[in-house]
């Protein structure tokens, strides 16, 4: 408890120290690049390399910031106490999904106590198209409305167009009160009293707590101008499952302190699932943006645009299931990335015309979380670097050995000790996180696919088609990745030989060979997820 | 229906089996692309330690890899005259000049040789020449 207090004494010093050395390091790493006397022609893999190192600090800084803001903030949270309970709408939007994950979510939904709210499923699912048998489409829709039918859940069904922003705008207009041949509303649920003011909406696998309608609108409530509150994401099936721990680590990392401090900065962006909408809001904005295949981020962009804020509430009020295996979690990525890739494109655009609506702070912020999914190409420049010295002594780095390693030791050590401390604060331990960086480093290729089709604008569908009941993904779908671990096997051998015979160039030869071998580690790690199901 | 544990050992193997293979092509082909300069690396640590009858072999075996190395050839010439072997070193040195017809410094070498050799005539030709183009 005294080394506990001890250490929050020092974190605010921590973290000046490190925004010093990060600068100090990147002011060592220009001052070497411009003064060094080589051609133009051979500083421009360097100058990629240190663009790469940039961008890693940058977003370095970024989550520090938010880590200061969190920890020198003295306003927690607030809610009011409800008098009355104003009409919830709580949603679950599914797209032909098992019937009993379906099951198991309206189960949660039914004992919701809050005491003014109305349940629906939306039935995205496509009963327009041909199914196996013309009797399972039969039979799925009949067992889903009998399901709905015995929890008292309405259905709403529209015209499928757009994915889930399709439906859930079809559904804001359906509460509006709009009428349309396309739209079939099947209510079994109690009839609405009033008109809804919130939306709650989960994806089709969460299973929420039974007190949360409350928690939720009782601190939205305090804010009216807020459009949404959003809370984290929790996977449950993390302890048999390789993938779904990396994946709900890697989630953790983003739910801690990145979103508290996007919170307190109103950049908080909505995550899809586990979030209240105010629908006032959504129709001040013409409802979900449908473009995006991330209409989430799109949508709370909008929404901050037009000045309604957003609040981030770190409660956990839903349990779901992470991906179970490789395929999944590249085509969650995949979308993701695409999607806040794609406002990327747009964000300079977006940023001319209402540079005055935001502060820097959030624009920085936004900023930020356009760029996150470049990550692949960053990583991808770290692979190569290493290698084309090795292969074809190509200079990437230009900085005297031992300023080098007295500006970059502080820099790295610092960070890697405050953020490791600060997530262990929370509960995280240092090893596991470790995998949310290796599954993230394993994921480049679909980063870097992701950030051509969404800067492209390239409609790419990204499908994972492994054998019938596997859970493995063949070697054909990992060809990347297996690529580059074996051409970092090549480079350590090709800079081992020249280390043996050649005896020249031995320091730089040594530290890139060693940042291979890292390298190669690292990607290896491909097997260990493929095999997702966790060895007992 | 193949059994997931044993498709994933699968992987493994081929993935370890892979990597072994890897290392052992990148080292033959490292070897390979490289092995007449390796050999005449070795060859200069033995000339630097004067142990000319073994430069010469790695110089030669050298030269076997890649024919048109022009210091190898340079340096053969120069261990077999170290070594007392003046006709191969004349050899050698008369093959290096016939592309570098303008190194000065090698026709005097290969005259120093030539008189060593008892060559006298053609020693003379050559102080000449260099005495009239330089």
């Amino acid at each position: 408890m005294k080394h506990n207090k001890i250490y929050q004494k020092f974190i605010p010093y921590l973290l000046t120290l490190i925004f010093i050395s990060a600068m100090f390091y990147i002011c060592v790493r220009f001052f070497y690049y411009i003064i060094s006397e080589k051609y133009f022609s051979e500083k421009i893999l360097a100058l990629l390399f240190l663009m790469a190192e940039l961008f890693i600090i940058t977003h370095t800084i970024g989550y520090f910031l938010n880590l200061r803001r969190v920890k020198q903030s003295s306003s927690p949270l607030t809610a009011v106490s409800l008098s009355k309970f104003p009409q919830v709408a709580v949603i679950l939007a599914s797209y032909k999904e098992p019937l009993e994950v379906i099951n198991d979510s309206l189960i949660c939904f039914y004992n919701l106590s809050y005491p003014n709210k109305v349940l629906y499923l939306l039935d995205d699912t496509r009963y327009d198209l041909a199914w196996e048998t013309e009797e399972n489409k039969q039979l799925y829709r009949d067992n889903l409305h009998k399901l709905c039918k015995e929890l008292g859940v309405n259905i709403f069904h529209a015209k499928w167009h757009n994915a889930k922003a399709g439906i859930l705008n079809d559904f804001l207009q359906f509460l509006n009160g709009v009428e349309s041949q396309d739209f079939k509303f099947y209510p079994y649920g109690k009839p609405k009293v009033e008109k809804e003011k919130y939306l709650l909406v989960f994806d089709v696998d969460m299973n929420v707590f039974p007190d949360v309608v409350e928690d939720l609108v009782a601190r939205i409530e305090t804010d009216q101008k807020a459009a949404f509150i959003q809370t984290p994401q929790y996977y449950t099936n993390f302890e048999t499952n390789r993938v779904a721990r990396a994946a709900g680590l890697q989630q953790a990392i983003f739910y801690e302190y990145i979103c508290e401090g996007k919170g307190l900065q109103n950049t908080m962006f909505c995550c899809g699932t586990n979030v209240l909408y105010r629908i006032e809001a959504l129709h001040d904005i013409g409802g979900f943006e449908e473009e995006s295949v991330t209409e989430d981020f799109a949508t709370s962009l909008n929404l901050h645009l037009k000045g309604w804020n957003s609040i981030y509430y770190n409660r956990v009020i839903a349990f779901g299931m992470g991906p179970e295996d490789l395929g999944g979690f590249f085509k969650q990525q995949y979308r993701w990335a695409v999607g806040t890739i794609s406002v990327l494109k747009k964000f300079p655009f977006i940023f001319f015309k209402n540079y005055k609506n935001f502060s820097f702070n959030m624009w920085w912020e936004y900023f930020l979380s356009c760029t996150h999914y470049l990550i692949g190409c960053i990583i991808f420049i770290f692979f190569i670097t290493p290698m084309l010295f090795i292969f074809f002594d190509y200079p990437i780095f230009f900085a005297d050995p031992i300023v080098y390693f007295l500006s970059y030791f502080p820099y790295i050590f610092l960070t890697s000790i405050v953020f490791f401390i600060t997530l262990r604060e929370r509960g995280y331990q240092m090893v596991p996180l470790l995998f949310a960086v290796l599954i993230n480093t394993v994921s480049f290729p679909i980063f870097i696919k992701a950030t051509f089709a969404g800067i492209l604008g390239i409609k790419t569908k990204f499908i994972v088609t492994p054998k019938e009941g596997y859970h493995i993904l063949p070697f054909g779908y990992l060809l990347p990745q297996l690529l580059i671990g074996l051409l970092c096997v090549a480079t350590i051998s090709w800079g081992l030989a020249r280390l043996y015979y050649e005896r020249e160039l031995i320091l730089p030869l040594g530290v890139n060979i060693f940042w291979t071998f890292v390298n190669f580690c690292m990607i290896s790690f491909f097997l260990y997820f493929n095999h997702a199901e966790e060895v007992q | 229906m193949i059994n997931l544990k044993s498709y994933y050992r699968l992987q493994n193997f081929t993935y370890i089996s892979l990597v072994l293979l890897t290392c052992g092509v990148t080292f033959f082909v490292y070897r390979h692309v490289n092995i007449s300069w390796l050999y005449f690396r070795q060859a200069e640590d033995l000339y630097s330690q004067k142990r000319f009858s073994e430069a010469i072999e790695f110089y030669k075996k050298s030269l076997e890899y890649k024919n048109n190395m022009y210091l190898g050839q340079l340096r053969l010439a120069e261990s077999y005259a170290a070594n007392g072997e003046f006709a191969n070193a004349i050899i050698w040195y008369k093959l290096y000049l016939k592309d570098h017809p303008s190194d000065y410094k090698v026709y005097l070498a290969l005259a120093k040789v030539l008189t060593w050799n008892q060559d006298f005539k053609e020693a003379e030709q050559i102080y000449k020449k260099l005495l009239n183009e330089t």
